[in-house]
């Protein structure tokens, strides 16, 4: 399958939700009583129109194509982009508990890691420490944004 | 006269020391975002927007012009010097502007992309100045159903217009719309896509979208490109400026280019990119010897580029006075006022002249400030360029990460960031233009709040989207654009 066509099914699928979504809401006690469905529901309607009309279009360029476009999955960077995901949950559960300079330390870490490989580990660190701290600095001490204390520690 | 006076109020304002200190901060931050591959003005203005969160609204939109000028000039400095524009509006500098560093030249590229800017800006201002009081005025006379039109209109042309299949640009523009349905339903207080999620019911934000996209989609598309390698940076610079000879060239390509760019960029739509492809062709049909171009002709770098910087100007119109943003960059800088709690549109020149003219003044300031920034400067800045992106990308992560907690202080937004995030890297792995997904976000609620007020005061009678000259001409308008392109293509079929 093309990516092409790959898009169009899950925009399809999305159209299908959206619409099906619309049309269990509740009906509004104030005013015309399906008002709020009007607009997401035609948005919705509008999506399967336009994914069925991309994925038609796409089987018929298919046929005539000769040499046939198609995805895998297994692509190095799909891993890294995951992994950048996972780290970014990892993030997301450690930042209040451990506080924003020790979090981002470790993010920063990983996501280098992953970027400028193992070997540059040296400047990896610097990096990642530099950056969290500078930015812990500049954001919370001069500028006045809430971030996230380490427990114990002084910041 | 008002214009005046209240031009001379806005200077007035721009030109005190810590507003100065501001824009040029933002104007030096934005040139580095604005250097690096792949990153240009949306990006800059999107991760450096939680710097201005503390500030006072004026402050905060004078830093976020400087930081938007100031990835305009970046974006030339990398298209000059290494061949990779920072986004579309770049494009245009490579032509000319590296075979000019390949012939040594790259002092006089870099001169002449920051004069051209410069000319580009200033002149875009002064039309702005002239033509933004009348066009909100004129704006005030829109009704509910006159704004759902000109919506409708503006989302539409930008879809149709968008790079590739515009019916890929028209399910971006849903899927944003969509997105912008999700939360408690401001009339009627029906939760709409929930799904049971608390943090659900107030909306997705849409700047938590604008990051996503714009930072963690590029930094995404980065991982497969980036084992590409390197270029070497020319770091040495002799005097960086231009003849005499040259100037003469390029004079009036740049004076030609300006206006012409302003009134491109003040279409839904067009924006920088079409703005610079157009002046490099127009020049290039004027001029009479075409076959310097693409060779290193100094007019090819100067056109395109006062376009382009007009052209970011001139898209600031339809956002300022209307409420409808005409590019990624103008809906990322339209998020920076929503945030501020400000509503662009007709009402913001008569509630809040102070803080739109002295955006404006700023404009003048801050093109000035940039152009004496990248001048002398230039060797300096691009050293940048040297940083590689292997460092500079997990960066530009942090900060999106960063930038997304100050938005609401909640860690939950880092689970949408990384979500729409994916979204925006798939969406462009299947050629889905991205542009209009972030628009429809921005402008979604207020396009369908006004659907709904015409509806309701129509008592439900759509006839009401066609009841006024105004909604013919927009209806028409509309249709034009959405079949437009597949005319163009069948003509072009015959042919």
């Amino acid at each position: 399958m093309s990516i092409t066509f790959i898009s169009g099914l899950l925009t399809f699928i999305l159209g299908v939700a959206a619409t099906i979504g619309t049309f269990s809401l509740e009906v509004a006690s104030i005013g015309i009583p399906y008002a709020p469905k009007v607009f997401p529901g035609v948005l919705g309607i509008l999506l399967i129109i336009c994914s069925i009309v991309i994925m038609i279009k796409e089987i018929i360029s298919q046929r005539n194509a000769e040499t046939r476009e198609t995805v895998s999955l297994k692509s190095p960077y799909l891993i890294k982009i995951l992994l950048t995901c996972v780290f970014g949950v990892i993030y997301a559960l450690l930042f209040k508990v451990i506080g924003y300079v020790l979090a981002t330390m470790f993010f920063m870490g990983a996501e280098l890691w992953l970027f400028n490989g193992r070997k540059n580990w040296k400047i990896n660190t610097i990096v990642a420490v530099a950056f969290s701290l500078f930015i812990y600095i500049i954001f919370s001490k001069l500028l006045g944004v809430y971030l996230p204390q380490t427990p114990i520690i002084w910041f | 006269m008002e214009t005046f006076s209240l031009l001379l109020q806005g200077l007035q304002v721009a030109m005190e020391p810590m507003n100065l200190l501001w824009v040029t901060v933002g104007g030096v931050l934005g040139t580095i975002i604005g250097m690096l591959p792949g990153l240009g003005p949306a990006t800059g203005v999107a991760i450096l927007l939680p710097l201005t969160f503390t500030m006072g609204p004026i402050a905060s939109l004078i830093t976020m012009a400087g930081v938007y000028y100031g990835a305009m000039y970046g974006g030339s400095r990398a298209s000059i010097l290494i061949n990779t524009p920072g986004d579309g509006a770049a494009v245009a500098a490579t032509f000319d502007g590296y075979p000019m560093t390949l012939n040594g030249n790259a002092e006089a590229a870099l001169a002449i992309s920051a004069i051209a800017s410069f000319i580009g800006g200033v002149i875009a201002t002064v039309i702005m100045v002239a033509i933004s009081l009348p066009v909100a005025k004129f704006a005030l006379k829109f009704g509910s159903a006159e704004y759902f039109m000109l919506f409708l209109f503006a989302l539409s042309a930008t879809a149709s217009m968008s790079k590739g299949d515009s019916l890929k640009g028209f399910i971006s523009m849903i899927i944003g719309l969509l997105i912008a349905t999700v939360g408690i339903d401001a009339q009627s207080g029906i939760k709409r896509f929930t799904f049971g999620v608390l943090e659900l019911q107030s909306g997705i934000d849409f700047l938590v979208v604008i990051i996503a996209v714009y930072a963690l989609g590029e930094v995404f598309k980065s991982f497969q490109n980036i084992a590409e390698g390197r270029k070497k940076v020319q770091k040495k610079f002799g005097r960086i400026w231009i003849t005499k000879e040259q100037w003469k060239k390029t004079f009036w390509p740049m004076i030609r280019s300006a206006p012409f760019g302003f009134f491109i960029g003040a279409l839904p739509g067009a924006g920088g990119t079409m703005a610079s492809l157009l002046a490099y062709n127009n020049e290039k049909n004027l001029s009479k010897h075409p076959e310097e171009f693409g060779k290193g002709a100094i007019e090819g770098v100067a056109a395109p580029e006062a376009a382009n910087n007009a052209a970011s100007v001139g898209a600031l119109i339809p956002m300022l006075t209307l409420g409808i943003p005409g590019s990624g960059t103008t809906a990322v800088m339209m998020g920076a006022l929503l945030m501020l709690g400000l509503q662009p549109g007709p009402m913001l020149f008569q509630q809040q002249p102070t803080i739109v003219w002295a955006l404006i003044g700023s404009m003048f300031i801050g093109n000035i400030i940039l152009a004496v920034v990248n001048i002398p400067l230039a060797g300096a800045l691009v050293r940048v360029l040297s940083v590689p992106p292997k460092i500079m990308y997990p960066i530009v992560l942090g900060l999106a990460f960063v930038g997304t907690f100050a938005i609401s202080y909640s860690v939950v937004d880092f689970y949408f960031l990384l979500i729409f995030g994916v979204v925006g890297y798939f969406l462009s792995a299947a050629k889905i233009p991205v542009t209009p997904m972030i628009l429809a976000v921005i402008v979604g609620n207020n396009m369908e709040q006004s659907f709904r007020r015409a509806y309701t005061i129509s008592d439900g009678d759509l006839g009401t989207f066609f009841g006024s000259p105004l909604c013919i001409i927009l209806f028409i308008l509309t249709i034009v654009s959405i079949i437009g392109p597949t005319v163009r293509e069948f003509i072009k079929k015959l042919r």
